[in-house]
């Protein structure tokens, strides 16, 4: 480019990108809410994609529409959240993931007027150390679930299949060690124990006692690193482990391929051994060999979040729970059911096979391992192969739960897990040298 | 001259290169079959842009082309090589570790990209195109194993047996030794009494007059004259390439050394391969004279310069410079004891070509307390002023001190370097071919450069591969074959000849006694 | 061309720029969006009010430094592609001083950036001192000390300097240590005057001084550097260690200067690719510490104008990336082809 044209094309594109003045807003106001993605962005198949599913199923039932901001780095969380804030029509900001949290304390506080919506974050609490003149925030929400009770309920099915296939154990494989992650791990713990009491009352001739190494669990100290689950789950399964619970969200690409290892070799159709699916439905993963998931219903959140918007509830809520607001089983806000927990069914399946065909259109890579209809005659075949006991326990439990009748234990602080581990199991020896685990503090 | 139609003709061949050099301003030029032109000009005259522009690889500008009396066009060298055109050039195309025979075979036609070569059949055929002309050619060694002078041969027979009648040569004895040189003078009149077409691009006029029928001059892209060999001498042909009479022969007084500046004692120097370059040599260079080394390249005068200016660790061997030992491989501690070095590759070694002229005016002094100032900062204005005066004294012609220097001519880079060497006020000159590659000029300029330098009393050593260069500035010459002297003595003993076969590595009988012993004097 | 040779490489990007964005505006417009309100979009969003423009910037902070890693490894003859592992390391030295070494206010966040930049140029000795003394190549050696870089500080990140219940990243800097925000409207902090101080400190010792000329010099014809004396390894190791000076503030500028997280993500997700993002800034640039800067605005605002373009024509995020790559792709060729052709001819 050493020719005059070059020049004068720049400075003729320079011109063309001069900012112009704002158009006026003259259309009437229409009520959109804006979805703002964590660096998983769109096609993870897990939050992200559910948050945008819950968008879209609100704009269907209250004519609201939705834009999405996908973030490519952490520093677009503020970024992002802004440039939805300044859309004038823009009246709800659902930041999605926990990474989010310090993001929504910050800009909430820039836009009073605007609502501000955490799913699975800690927003408040953030708000609560740093500005605690402003807590709560008027305007934000932290929207968290249940996970223990949902975990309770898949670890209450781990024992009850091992009860009926006659195994030793159930594992778990568990991501970073923090806090949030402690609910699951109890609550899971706590849930074999359950099924083994149910057994010992319901089918003595399957019971068994609960022991302290019936739980094969390990935290491998990452999200991210694919092969560190497998190596997990490869020994868990090499224990005779009849199912292992994934709270580790990608390495559950790790166990599934340890159990594909043994599928193979043995040349089986169906499980066992299973693996436990988490947050979203990922039971179409590996059709019959994915007993069922622990469902964190973020679309659900943001399908609430929308409507409690809309009805000129949110700013109420917000006072009345100082902005944490919670679903789970059987949980009620405002009056209403508002469920955030379940243990995936068949009928689930639907729609999140829809976002597998969505997610394949999306990112042209191969998502969904067989064609829809097989893959669903391949999950109803797995589940009804199970004895309907199994599941009716299951059923029981989340009727028990829900009814109050039991209490899952939720914990989050240092003694509470201390304790707790103490009861239900300590930590068998490392299954791994974990190169990232911290030591025990 | 002749009656019969030339076998090329060129007219008003014009050539204006993409940034915008006119190289050729309408040249007319011709060659019969059965005759050698000389095509002669300084560098940048538009020899070799001529000869591309008749070998298919440049497209002139504007002009015609005929062969045997057709008016043609050609789009690429093929097009040339079917009208029997084919050029050598100086850099060789020839793949190092193929055989010669399957070097010459390569390319032909009707050989597919990964059909194997009809060697077999072919070889009868090369051959007796090699006993008919007269090479002698080693067929089945890798050409990378060969001598230059035979892999030059290679070349011309894989152009003779694309079926060429005109040959094109693009300086083909700058590689060759003297008595290589005669040889292949021989093998060029053999073809052309066999009706061959060559055209001979050179810069030598003694070449010139030993072979050629005719001989055309070239000057700025422009016809400077043409006549027949037989009415030329050298100072007409001079006058013609140069364009005005020079005085080719720097005036030098006779002057008598002094003490020595420079001794080497039994320096021993590896080559980049780990083969012994320069063979325990030993020598003086003396205040007041110019000690020129001549020689064939590649018998070890780059290792030696190099060993010499602190580029080259030597295996063993002493260098002192006003008596003092040097260490080795410290170009600064040598630059500050008085050494100045006008390298053999101005891009490679001397220059920054990238750097604008005020850079390059430092490079090498760019640790002298006068450049620097506190902190390690350079001393701008200092530094500009100096490099104005450098392009002042010099005679550098330069758009302005922030052109980078790759944009300047060969000469104008050549002054600014060798202009930054000699206002060190060194005790001791090194040059290796200062003068090569440039135009008659600066070539003058250069010569008389270092001859002042002698006259100021400095020490200078001289290594050329050009003879005349030699011998018309040496008060001492040397003579370095397979990394020795074969011989060292006052120029005046030496006569071109007996530095011919020197450099050739044969010791005339008459200098028997100085070769065998020389003395370190 | 009649345009000054000073100002020759500016107009000679500009109008490479200009290149990228008509294949960029094709692209769109076959996405069938339309290119116009597109490139308005990112121009609006990218500068049309002051906290876009601020927010822009503090999009190009980290990268008018780690270009400038690339650009002095250029400069002294080498392919430093190192950045990236430099960077992590100095966000670890900064995250370290900042967040568990209280001391008094300025002091404190001074000795965190240098602690960085320490940090960033002790980890660019690996290679440098691999390449001077041993001869390995750089671009092998950076590239393997990138990948121990990473686990090293995830690991550290994770043993050593997590906060308690906050698994997901490392303690926050003590607000004695973190440069004061700008402005409530967007992250940008006062560290953009300490980068770009850096980068004209860097410009005036490569240019300036004795020890930088030479630097050039072995960049630009190392036979000619031997000739004057220069000592390769030396050269490598100043190269390297301004590089890793320059890595590690950008590292250090992501943790102890950017809002809100003031910490360092145990993924290092908000430092990631900065490094990387880096050598296409630096070609951009033409390797030239202000070209850099110039350069590092510009991907500060395809990456800030890129989200209202996202937002308001429509386009997708996918598709702002393309563009990004496009553009990026048009402007460094060039200059990539041009380097690789002199390392080639040598």
């Amino acid at each position: 480019m050493r020719s005059r044209p070059g020049l004068v094309l720049a400075v003729a594109v320079a011109l063309a990108l001069l900012p112009q003045a704002a158009p006026t807003q003259a259309a009437p106001r229409s009520f959109k809410i804006a979805v703002v993605s964590d660096v998983g962005g769109r096609g993870d198949l897990s939050f992200n994609d559910m948050a945008f599913k819950g968008g879209e199923d609100a704009e269907r039932d209250f004519g609201v529409r939705m834009v999405e901001l996908v973030s490519k780095v952490e520093a677009d969380y503020v970024p992002n959240l802004t440039r939805a804030a300044r859309d004038p029509d823009v009246q709800l900001i659902v930041g999605v993931g926990f990474l989010l949290s310090d993001a929504l304390a910050q800009v909430a506080r820039r836009f009073p007027d605007k609502n501000f919506v955490g799913i699975d974050t800690f927003a408040q609490s953030i708000v609560k150390e740093k500005f605690s003149a402003q807590y709560p925030l008027p305007n934000l929400m932290d929207i968290v679930y249940e996970e223990h009770k949902g975990s309770a309920l898949v670890g209450a099915l781990g024992a009850l299949l091992a009860a009926q296939y006659a195994k030793p154990h159930i594992g778990g494989v568990f991501g970073i060690e923090i806090p949030v992650l402690w609910k699951f791990e109890i609550g899971y713990k706590w849930g074999a124990r359950w099924a083994t009491e149910w057994l010992a009352k319901n089918r003595p001739d399957k019971a068994f006692t609960y022991r302290k190494d019936f739980v094969l669990w390990t935290y491998t100290g990452t999200f991210s690193d694919i092969p560190k689950g497998y190596a997990a789950a490869k020994a868990m399964y090499a224990k005779n482990a009849v199912a292992v619970y994934n709270i580790a969200g990608p390495l559950g690409l790790g166990i599934n391929q340890a159990v594909q290892e043994i599928a193979q070799s043995q040349k089986l159709r169906m499980g066992p051994p299973f693996w436990i699916g988490v947050d979203a439905n990922q039971d179409w993963i590996n059709p019959g060999f994915v007993i069922a998931s622990m469902m964190k219903r973020v679309d659900r959140g943001v399908y609430y979040a929308t409507r409690w918007v809309r009805d000129g509830q949110f700013r109420d809520l917000v006072r009345r729970t100082q902005g944490v607001v919670t679903l789970g089983i059987g949980t009620r806000i405002a009056g209403q059911l508002a469920e955030g927990i379940s243990v995936s069914t068949l009928d689930d399946l639907d729609e999140f096979i829809r976002m597998g065909v969505q997610a394949e259109r999306l990112t042209r890579k191969k998502v969904l391992p067989a064609s829809p209809a097989e893959i669903k005659s391949k999950v109803k075949t797995m589940r009804e192969a199970q004895p309907k006991w199994v599941w009716d326990a299951v059923a029981d439990l989340e009727k028990k739960i829900r009814e109050g009748q039991v209490t899952v234990p939720m914990v989050v602080t240092k003694p509470d897990i201390e304790r707790w581990r103490g009861e239900l199991g300590y930590r068998p020896r490392s299954f791994l040298a974990a190169a990232y685990r911290s030591p025990q503090r | 001259m002749r009656e019969q139609a030339p076998r090329v003709q060129m007219r008003g061949i014009h050539k204006v290169y993409p940034d915008g050099t006119a190289a050729l301003k309408g040249v007319d030029f011709r060659v019969h079959a059965g005759e050698i032109v000389a095509l002669l000009g300084e560098n940048g005259a538009g020899k070799t842009t001529l000869m591309k522009v008749l070998s298919g690889l440049l497209r002139p500008t504007r002009g015609a082309i005929f062969v045997d009396g057709r008016p043609v066009l050609f789009r690429n060298p093929s097009d040339a090589l079917r009208c029997g055109i084919g050029m050598v050039h100086q850099v060789f195309t020839l793949v190092p570790p193929f055989t010669a025979l399957q070097n010459v075979l390569l390319g032909q036609e009707g050989t597919g990209a990964l059909s194997p070569l009809p060697e077999a059949s072919a070889r009868a055929r090369v051959a007796a195109l090699l006993e008919e002309v007269g090479l002698e050619v080693p067929l089945d060694v890798p050409v990378e194993s060969l001598p230059v002078g035979v892999q030059q041969r290679v070349e011309i027979c894989k152009t003779l047996y694309r079926g060429t009648s005109v040959l094109i040569l693009d300086e083909p004895t700058s590689a060759l030794t003297p008595v290589e040189v005669e040889e292949f003078f021989r093998f060029l009149r053999r073809l052309r009494d066999r009706g061959a077409a060559i055209v001979l691009i050179t810069h030598k006029l003694r070449e010139v007059l030993e072979v050629s029928d005719r001989v055309v001059v070239l000057r700025q892209g422009l016809v400077a004259g043409e006549l027949p060999t037989s009415s030329a001498t050298a100072e007409k042909l001079a006058e013609l390439m140069v364009g005005q009479l020079t005085a080719l022969r720097v005036r030098k007084s006779p002057r008598a050394p002094g003490k020595p500046v420079l001794s080497v004692r039994g320096l021993t120097v590896r080559n980049d391969q780990g083969r012994v370059a320069v063979r325990d040599l030993s020598f003086d260079v003396r205040e007041g004279e110019i000690v020129g080394v001549a020689g064939v390249e590649g018998n070890g005068q780059s290792e030696l310069v190099q060993a010499l200016t602190g580029l080259r660790q030597p295996d063993s061997g002493e260098v002192y410079l006003e008596g003092e030992r040097v260490p080795f491989v410290e170009p600064l501690a040598l630059y500050r004891r008085g050494l100045a070095h006008v390298p053999e590759d101005k891009a490679r070694f001397g220059l920054a070509l990238g750097f604008d002229l005020v850079e390059n005016s430092i490079l090498g002094r760019q640790r002298e307390p006068q450049f620097v100032r506190r902190l390690g900062r350079l001393n701008r204005p200092v530094i500009l002023r100096y490099a104005q005066d450098l392009v002042r004294r010099f005679h550098v012609v330069a758009p302005d001190l922030a052109t980078p220097v790759r944009s300047l001519s060969g000469g104008n880079q050549q002054r600014l370097l060798v202009g930054r060497e000699i206002s060190k006020e060194p005790r001791l000159v090194v040059a290796m071919h200062p003068t090569r590659g440039l135009d008659v000029a600066s070539t003058l300029y250069i010569r008389e450069l270092l001859v002042q330098m002698r006259d100021a009393g400095k020490a200078v050593l001289l290594v050329s591969a050009d003879l005349d260069e030699v011998l018309e500035l040496s008060d001492r010459i040397a003579v370095m074959y397979a990394g020795q002297f074969v011989g060292l003595g006052p120029a005046d003993q030496f006569r071109r000849e007996t530095v011919g076969l020197l450099m050739g590595g044969v010791v005339p009988a008459d200098d028997a006694d100085a070769a065998r012993a020389p003395s370190p004097h | 061309m009649r345009t000054p040779r000073a100002l020759r490489p500016l107009t000679e990007s500009l109008a490479t720029v200009a290149l990228g964005l008509v294949a960029g505006g094709l692209l769109i417009w076959a996405f069938g969006h339309s290119p116009v309100a597109a490139y308005r979009a990112l121009a609006v969003g990218a500068f049309g009010t002051r906290e876009d423009l601020l927010e822009t910037l503090a999009f190009a902070t980290p990268l008018m430094l780690t270009a400038l890693t690339f650009a002095v490894g250029v400069r002294a003859g080498l392919f430093n592609i190192g950045a990236e592992g430099q960077m992590y390391l100095g966000a670890v030295g900064a995250t370290f001083v900042a967040g568990m070494v209280p001391m008094p206010a300025g002091v404190h966040l001074a000795a965190a950036t240098l602690a960085g930049m320490a940090a960033g140029a002790l980890w660019a000795l690996i290679p440098a001192v691999l390449k001077a003394w041993r001869g390995a190549h750089e671009v092998i050696s950076t590239i393997m000390c990138n990948w121990i870089a990473l686990h090293l500080s995830m690991y550290l990140a994770i043993n050593f300097l997590a906060e308690p219940g906050r698994a997901e990243r490392t303690v926050p800097a003590l607000p004695t240590a973190r440069y004061p925000v700008l402005s409530e409207e967007s992250t940008l902090t006062a560290v953009l005057f300490v980068a770009v101080g850096f980068a004209l400190v860097v410009y005036a010792y490569l240019w300036g001084t004795r020890a930088g000329y030479e630097l050039r010099l072995a960049g630009e014809n190392p036979d000619a550097a031997r000739y004057a004396g220069v000592r390769p390894e030396r050269v490598v190791v100043l190269s390297f260690v301004i590089g890793g000076l320059a890595a590690g503030l950008a590292g250090a500028s992501q943790v102890i200067g950017r809002p809100p997280a003031w910490s360092l993500y145990a993924t290092l997700g908000n430092v990631t690719t900065l490094g990387f993002d880096g050598i296409g800034v630096a070609l951009v640039g033409r390797n030239h510490p202000v070209g850099g800067i110039l350069a590092a605005v510009l991907f500060g605002a395809l990456a800030q104008g890129g989200r209202l373009m996202e937002y308001e024509v429509g386009v997708l995020s996918e598709l702002v990336r393309a563009l990004n790559g496009i553009i990026v792709f048009a402007m460094a060729v060039p200059e990539l082809w041009t380097l690789l052709r002199r390392r080639l001819a040598r």
